[in-house]
């Protein structure tokens, strides 16, 4: 009996402690959101942007799956590398934006009187 | 039971010693990008970045001592990693931000210098037009004016003398008998009044054109004495008309003698016409540039 007890709770523990770990929906939206910052500031343009981009979608869709497999927490962990490349790829489509207008300041520095 | 648990802990101690020691590839990858970022530019053109990128780390040098190499640790360093390559990437972005917009200020400073300069440039040129018309306008104005009181002098002397223009300017003839006694040279009161007439409708002409007074004689008598008595008469002419308000250093004096007549020496009419002083008024020497 006392046995059965103990093997019921710790059954239980583990059940809790695996269905107690949230399904990450937040950091997916967040993810799905910088991608689309991304893709709307014109990394697909950038080839560096556009890798980090890749990689980032590749990150959400494993995450899809991991969360279909209930590995909630192992999805979240791939949801952070997810969002941290869509950061870079939005991050190089802007700052490859502003070394454009850098250079064509330059130029036209060096053309004016 | 013991048997297997005993054969159990060597090999588990084994990989946590084997954790302990070789950290993941991503965690490696992470310290080093993380060593570039903090090292850079990054470090001070984007520091919260450059922070985040270092707690990033912690968290995943802290997994690594807590739970060795597991998908966990590997996890928080690749994200690590890419937190300090954003901050390089920021950074260089808000570099370039920086550069262009110090770029612009001094293209634009520049060109308001360019500006100013052309305006001042502009300024001076209509400053100089402005008194180039101006000094137009005077000397037009005064042009006209001079020749209003020279038409007006000529129309005066027509009406006491005979006037006629020639080549060599305005020329008034006298006749001798009107002036002078003959073989005289002081002048006739009679004479006088028409001088004075003479000499307030010359004084109306351009102060600028010279005055010559000539006097010439028939070719009756001796050509030296001649010569001198038209000197002389002609003399007598101009101080008059200098003691009547002509400027000194306007009007001289000649004697031609009976050089140049005019008409016939032959007859009484043609010596008496021949017998005279002209008074010719010079216009001014064309100015240079007009």
């Amino acid at each position: 009996m006392n046995r059965l007890i103990l093997a019921a709770s710790a059954g239980a523990l583990l059940a809790t402690a695996c269905a107690s770990y949230p399904k990450p929906t937040d950091r997916l939206i967040s993810s799905q959101a910088s991608l689309r910052g991304a893709e709307e500031a014109g990394a697909p343009a950038h080839p560096q942007a556009s890798l980090h981009m890749k990689l980032a979608q590749e990150e959400v869709n494993k995450a899809k799956a991991l969360i279909d497999d209930g590995e909630n927490e192992r999805a979240d962990y791939m949801l952070m590398r997810a969002k941290a490349d869509a950061d870079i790829a939005l991050a190089l489509a802007r700052t490859n934006k502003s070394l454009a207008v850098q250079q064509q300041v330059q130029e036209k520095a060096a053309n004016s009187p | 039971m013991k048997l297997i648990s005993l054969a159990v802990l060597p090999t588990l101690a084994l990989l946590a010693g084997c954790a302990t020691t070789t950290p993941p590839q991503e965690l490696v990858s992470a310290r080093s990008a993380y060593n570039r970022a903090s090292q850079g530019p990054a470090n001070s053109v984007k520091p919260a970045d450059v922070h985040e990128a270092q707690n990033a780390l912690n968290k995943a040098e802290q997994s690594f001592l807590d739970n060795g190499d597991t998908p966990t640790t590997k996890d928080l360093a690749y994200v690590a990693q890419r937190k300090a390559e954003l901050a390089e990437i920021l950074a260089q972005g808000e570099q370039a931000n920086q550069n262009a917009q110090l770029t612009s200020a001094e293209i634009e400073k520049r060109r308001d210098a360019e500006l100013a300069r052309t305006k001042g440039a502009l300024n001076a040129q209509n400053q100089t037009i402005q008194l180039q018309g101006k000094e137009l306008e005077q000397e037009k104005a005064r042009r006209e004016e001079a020749e209003k009181r020279a038409s007006q002098a000529a129309a005066d002397l027509a009406r006491i003398a005979s006037v006629k223009q020639e080549t060599r300017g305005m020329v008034i003839t006298l006749s001798g008998e009107v002036l002078f006694k003959s073989n005289e040279n002081s002048l006739l009161p009679g004479a006088q009044a028409k001088l004075s007439q003479v000499a307030d409708a010359l004084t109306k002409t351009d102060p600028d054109s010279k005055i010559v007074v000539q006097g010439h004689t028939d070719s009756q008598g001796q050509a030296a004495y001649n010569n001198t008595l038209s000197e002389k008469r002609a003399g007598a002419v101009r101080d008059y008309l200098v003691s009547h308000g002509i400027a000194a250093d306007r009007i001289t004096s000649q004697g031609f003698g009976p050089s140049q007549p005019i008409a016939d020496n032959n007859s009484a009419e043609g010596r008496a016409n021949n017998r005279r002083v002209e008074i010719v008024v010079q216009p001014p020497s064309r100015r240079a540039g007009n």
